[in-house]
């Protein structure tokens, strides 16, 4: 039921706004005429223009934008963090942004590609219609996330095996990974979803915390300093990973529970 | 002397480990994301609180186990016994290793004697007095130890000299029980003070003089021993082996029994108090840093 709401607002979202444009900005093997550049080692041989050539006196080459038809690759990094939420879960905000993005992707009728990433489990589904996108989010509601990590390796070694595409690498980021070989061979966005409340955990009162991954648990009194101590920690690290995803040209941004995922997500890809 | 009224309390402490292992204290429990970073900012806290907890928990087990300091007060010196324990140090004792076995024995009865004051005189050549009557038991067990055979001469037996100077320490004495053990194993041979000057002065102080002969019977007076003896009030007794040397010993202490009951009590100070204090100080420290450690951030 869930499932099919969220598919359902995010099919309202997506086929009822006319603002997005088909146009593709990847450069790539499309037939649509982009500028002529000079030649670069690894440039098509084929797609060299004499005559623009001839008459500058250096090898010149053509380049176009890529097909309007793309490859779309949204990767799900599941981690037991997901399980967690003040007012819906993390994993259902991110069943939202699959629906929205799934659909918006078969609007413009591009090849889409979901990857969940657990463990050493990594699942792929192709969302080529609206009941495989209901799929894909019933698939992302019922996953038991606990003791679940996610395994950067296996996104690594799928993503720079794959031919350039458009991906989407979600998650709520806490652990560490390097994405600029991604962010290198594709055009890369990520989106981190996070909960108001894990950010600032003041819950006033003393709690036993549970590591959702391996049941472990300590106790703390969670009140207004620990939360400001703990929130400028996490500030730092995720300033970090921001100036990363900056440094490699990667376009990101943050997506919380509370947020209408469609107006944030539009804000994060314009 | 410093001790535990209850020792036994101590025990708890092993509750109080198997609890802080087993039985947590049950809070409402949530899962978090990202809790090692959580882990780091309240581990040198969490460390801090298992500390103080553990602390108060053994302090005031301490209190509960009653740290006490015993002192004996003894009410009325009147009461005990006074012994004066005379011993024979001419050269014949050395015969049969009989010198070194009285002294073990001696150390036993002077060990038995808690609430008594004690006298050790030597004779042989001639009488001292080695310790005047005490209730420092250690001392007259110390002195006794460094005694060896001829520390008054070898060749005679001044024993009624000895008889007589050991009576003279009960001059000033307000016991109303004083005894003297006299041990020899030969007869008087010097002329320095005779047997019925040694006896009147006995009697004067009314000293029971327990008479003990060790060795051959050739080589001592037993008529004069016993006679000695039963003017005084008291027993003669011969022996010619340790065993039984020490069967004597226990008769003239068991005939000799003190009321220790009467003479003597404990005092006890009771230091309860200064853990507990400390205690109840560190649980206000504790409830302070659980509550408010952050606010004063």
């Amino acid at each position: 039921m869930l499932a099919q709401e969220i598919l359902l607002r995010a099919k309202k979202n997506v086929f009822t706004n006319k603002s997005a444009g088909e146009l593709s900005k990847i450069r790539g093997e499309g037939l649509d005429f982009c500028e002529i550049r000079p030649y670069e080692p690894g440039d098509d041989i084929r797609k060299i223009n004499f005559t623009a050539s001839g008459k500058t006196g250096e090898l010149q080459t053509n380049i176009f934008n890529e097909n309007k038809q793309i490859n779309v690759v949204v990767c799900i990094m599941l981690s037991s963090s997901l399980h967690f939420g003040s007012q819906r879960l993390k994993s259902e905000t991110i069943a939202e942004v699959i629906a929205l993005l799934s659909c918006s992707s078969i609007k413009q009728q591009n090849q889409t590609q979901l990857l969940f990433f657990a463990n050493d489990e990594q699942r792929l589904l192709h969302l080529n219609n609206t009941g495989a996108v209901l799929g894909a989010i019933e698939t992302m509601l019922s996953w038991d996330l606990l003791s679940v990590q996610p395994d950067f390796k296996m996104l690594n070694d799928y993503l720079l095996q794959q031919q350039k595409s458009m991906v989407f690498i979600i998650g709520d980021f806490y652990q560490q990974n390097d994405y600029s070989l991604i962010a290198h061979k594709h055009q890369l966005s990520t989106i981190m979803v996070r909960d108001t409340l894990e950010e600032n955990p003041n819950f006033s009162t003393e709690l036993d915390l549970v590591n959702a991954t391996n049941s472990s648990s300590i106790t703390a009194n969670m009140n207004k300093g620990l939360a400001s101590k703990y929130q400028k920690k996490l500030q730092v690290q995720d300033d970090r990973l921001f100036s990363h995803f900056e440094r490699h040209k990667v376009n990101s941004g943050k997506l919380y529970t509370s947020d209408n995922a469609f107006i944030k997500l539009s804000q994060i890809l314009r | 002397m410093f001790s535990f009224e209850y020792p036994y309390v101590f025990s708890l402490l092993l509750l109080v480990i198997v609890c802080m292992l087993f039985c947590k204290e049950k809070k409402r429990a949530i899962y978090f994301p990202n809790i090692e970073l959580l882990t780091s900012l309240t581990r040198s806290k969490q460390v801090l609180l298992n500390a103080l907890r553990i602390t108060i928990l053994s302090l005031l087990i301490a209190s509960l186990a009653s740290p006490i300091k015993t002192e004996q007060i003894i009410l009325d010196n009147t009461q005990g016994h006074e012994i004066s324990l005379i011993l024979d140090a001419s050269g014949s004792m050395a015969y049969g290793d009989k010198f070194r076995i009285v002294k073990a024995i001696m150390v036993d009865f002077i060990s038995q004697r808690k609430t008594d004051k004690l006298a050790l005189s030597v004779f042989a050549d001639f009488a001292y007095t080695v310790v005047p009557l005490t209730y420092d038991k250690n001392s007259v067990i110390k002195m006794l130890d460094n005694i060896e055979i001829g520390v008054a001469g070898r060749r005679k037996t001044a024993l009624y000299e000895a008889l007589f100077l050991s009576s003279k320490l009960f001059n000033n004495s307000k016991s109303k029980e004083r005894v003297a053990i006299l041990l020899t194993d030969g007869r008087d041979n010097t002329d320095s003070v005779p047997l019925e000057m040694a006896l009147e002065r006995a009697n004067a102080n009314k000293i029971k003089v327990y008479t003990v002969a060790v060795g051959n019977q050739r080589d001592y007076n037993a008529d004069v021993l016993q006679h000695i003896a039963s003017s005084t009030g008291a027993k003669f007794f011969s022996a010619n082996s340790q065993k039984s040397i020490e069967d004597i010993y226990q008769q003239i202490n068991q005939l000799e029994k003190s009321d220790i009951n009467i003479n003597k009590y404990e005092k006890k100070n009771y230091y309860f108090h200064y853990p507990l204090s400390l205690a109840l100080a560190l649980l206000l420290i504790y409830f302070w840093r659980k509550n408010t450690w952050s606010l004063s951030k």
